[in-house]
């Protein structure tokens, strides 16, 4: 009996720490493959041949289909430049600056990765359609009802999710690199009200 | 209490093996990757179009102002060749294999060319055909060596504003993805309506209500 109970602890403590530290580490990354500048974080790896076990893993269980790291990276931040969580009951200011890479473009998300409807058909940002400022930066206003400017409609009562996808990063050529050399010239997502 | 020392760090033990064989086998077992989404609105060989900025998305997290187009290639049989028109700079394809790897990417600003034709050949059978192919349009192809038989084509498109949709998706559409039928015809079996190209197959554009 005495041994019975040891086993079911063994078998119990196997299960919930392997599959635990497993899922969390699929799921959230640690520092070696994932890049944080900000708010923003980037599994720097993904889409490589040579990515590590915990990126390929990552990508085949979100389903998404990366390209190299030296090619294009995506960034996701799902809190704001002072760390509280995204959300459309919040009024933000994305304020960015012209990044060194071909092609870039910021996109708002729901909680499950898809598209917030809105009349405007409004989803997304790019390099190609921001006017640059007098002082330099490029804002946006994520925000659920309509504002002058750049207006990214976020909708009712969902928890946010923004990508920033950078094609050819121009800066540095490998991922890791990139995303350190980009940290300070990374959009900074300002909270206005809630 | 002190019996049940062995059996924790027995767990421990066990707990990391659990652990390393659950982040390597997750890629084989996964049934929502991309290539298994992907597969179920799609035949090989073949360029399908996504629709852009749809409420739903066959894959997670697309970006709603870039016009997909993909290929899952099959080169079990044949060589694939891969043509499409380069809209602009922006404009790129990536080759990756069955669990995403990717191992060619190309920008319209490095083609320096207005239309690309990647032949995808894989590593075992480079020495022996890649010599004996030949497009209609001559020599100049880009070679893509591919690690294994299967993978995917992802053309991406980048839309400049709702207003551009509609020429970057027309842009789009003109995109091929089939396979190499054709050998060198041999002159003395060579008659009437042998070594005729194949008719032209048109990208599928997908319906907005995917599942």
């Amino acid at each position: 009996m005495k041994n019975f109970f040891s086993f079911l602890i063994f078998a119990g403590v196997s299960l919930v720490l392997g599959l635990g530290s497993a899922n969390y580490l699929i799921n959230d990354g640690f520092a070696l493959v994932v890049s944080q500048a900000g708010p923003w974080k980037t599994w720097v790896n993904a889409g490589g041949l040579a990515a590590d076990p915990y990126t390929r893993a990552h990508i085949a269980r979100s389903g998404q289909l990366p390209i190299t790291s030296g090619s294009g990276l995506t960034f996701f931040a799902t809190a704001d430049s002072e760390g509280g969580g995204l959300s459309s009951d919040c009024e933000y200011e994305i304020i960015a600056r012209p990044l060194a890479a071909l092609w870039w473009t910021i996109a708002v998300y729901d909680e499950n990765g898809k598209l917030i409807p809105n009349k405007a058909a409004r989803y997304a940002f790019s390099s190609q359609n921001l006017t640059i400022l007098p002082d330099g930066t490029q804002r946006i206003a994520l925000a659920s009802q309509a504002r002058p400017g750049y207006w990214l409609p976020s909708g009712k009562g969902h928890d946010l999710t923004l990508a920033l996808r950078v094609i050819r990063p121009l800066a540095v050529d490998q991922g890791q690199d990139a995303a350190a050399a980009n940290a300070n010239a990374m959009p900074i997502i300002r909270r206005v009200s809630c | 209490m002190r019996a049940l020392w062995p059996w924790l760090v027995a767990a421990l033990f066990c707990a990391g093996v659990i652990h390393i064989l659950t982040v390597f086998g997750v890629p084989y077992i996964a049934t929502r990757d991309a290539w298994a989404r992907l597969s179920t609105i799609s035949s090989e060989n073949r360029i399908h179009l996504l629709p852009v900025a749809a409420s739903e998305t066959p894959l997670p997290f697309m970006a709603p102002d870039i016009a997909y187009a993909f290929c899952r290639y099959d080169l079990t049989k044949n060589n694939v060749l891969v043509k499409t028109a380069l809209g602009d700079a922006t404009w790129s394809i990536a080759v990756s294999g069955r669990h995403g790897e990717n191992f060619y990417f190309i920008t319209g600003a490095e083609a320096k060319r207005r239309e690309l034709r990647l032949l995808l050949v894989p590593r075992s059978r480079l020495a022996e055909e890649v010599s004996t192919e030949r497009s209609e349009e001559g020599d100049e192809q880009i070679i893509v060596i591919t690690p294994g038989m299967i993978g995917l084509v992802v053309l991406r498109a980048p839309i400049r504003g709702p207003s551009f949709a509609a020429d970057t998706i027309a842009s789009l559409q003109g995109a091929e993805c089939n396979p190499v039928t054709e050998t060198l015809p041999d002159p003395a079996t060579l008659s009437e309506g042998v070594g005729l190209p194949q008719q032209k197959r048109r990208p599928t554009l997908l319906r907005r209500d995917l599942r």
